[in-house]
């Protein structure tokens, strides 16, 4: 079975991408970026990810060994093999959401999380603010993600001088 | 072979994922889990690479393999600030009958997750979108401080723009 990534002080100071500061030996994460999330952080003890993946032999054998399926994996069982004499329609709709209103077959999800917002390219730099490429993006002013270049402030501590770059997202 | 999800903690970035046990693993940053990935530790190390290495991580999970009329998409980011907007994030929607997504944005974060153009919208962030204007949804996203997550039906068949 895998490991789980060790905790981090917040969301957007998740991953360090100088250092590289995984810990998964001791649950621990050393960071020093000064990253502003505006108030989108998780909690300081949260770990980045605890997603436990198994072989999917061995994963029929945890379950049969530990009877720990989730309500809501077994509505969908009872769902997809049309056999839901079991599982109500309460059960369904608690498990799967209220939209699904037992008309669809299949999921596929997605999970995009960025730690934070690099600096790409930096157009009519000044090369006294201490703002660089690969800064990651602190206060944001005026930025129009992805397309124009925008206003920020070094998300290093460097000084509050602006610059313009363009984010790399 | 088949990657499972066996546990996901509720208290990592994860826990505000829709990925529930059970679901298999289907691509990490837009590359395929394929037989070379199907061992735990190699994707697992995948993944802390496809942040280091793209800035980002998208994983994305499917729950069968079979060929079926309609798919349930859930599409989780976590927004890097709770100032951006829906146009930020790099997707317009409209009413094409009803309410779809109109356009995500090449090189954004909404293109970096399981939506596509045309998508009928059902819900975001259990918020029923069935009577949902376009700017509604538009308020609603940039309302959301931390976690997005945008359910969509995709139906298979999809004739002159119709969805049925």
């Amino acid at each position: 079975m895998a490991s789980s990534f060790g905790p981090v002080p917040a969301m957007s100071s998740a991953f360090d991408a100088e250092d590289d500061t995984f810990d998964t030996e001791n649950n621990s994460s050393s960071n020093n970026n000064n990253h502003n999330n505006n108030g989108a952080s998780l909690s300081p003890s949260a770990p980045l990810f605890d997603l436990s993946i198994l072989r999917e032999e061995d994963a029929a054998a945890a379950a049969a060994a530990t009877n720990t399926t989730t309500i809501r994996a077994r509505a969908i069982a009872r769902f997809s093999s049309g056999d839901d004499s079991a599982a109500t329609t309460a059960d369904i709709a608690s498990s799967l959401g209220s939209v699904v209103m037992g008309r669809e077959e299949a999921f596929l999800k997605s999970f995009t999380f960025y730690p934070a917002i690099t600096i790409n390219s930096i157009r009519d730099s000044d090369d006294n603010d201490g703002i660089n490429s690969d800064d990651d993006i602190n206060n944001v002013d005026s930025l129009d993600w992805g397309i124009e270049f925008g206003t920020a402030v070094d998300g290093r501590g460097n000084g509050s001088l602006s610059s313009k770059f363009k984010p790399r997202i | 072979m088949k990657l499972p999800v066996a546990y996901v903690d509720e208290d990592s970035i994860f826990g505000m994922s829709r990925i529930r046990p059970g679901d298999y693993l289907k691509s990490i940053n837009g590359r395929t889990v394929g037989p070379s990935l199907c061992q735990p530790d190699l994707a697992l190390q995948r993944m802390k690479d496809a942040l280091r290495l793209d800035g980002y991580l998208c994983v994305t999970t499917k729950n069968r393999d079979e060929d079926v009329n309609d798919v349930l998409v859930h599409a989780t980011i976590v927004k890097p600030s709770a100032k951006m907007s829906l146009k930020d994030l790099g997707m317009n929607v409209w009413i094409w009958g009803v309410l779809c997504i109109k356009e995500i944005r090449k090189d954004s974060i909404f293109s970096h997750t399981a939506l596509r153009e045309r998508d009928h919208i059902m819900s975001v962030n259990e918020i029923d979108c069935k009577n949902v204007s376009p700017e509604q949804f538009k308020n609603i996203c940039q309302q959301l401080p931390q976690e997005i997550t945008v359910t969509v039906l995709r139906r298979r068949q999809r004739n002159n723009g119709n969805f049925k």
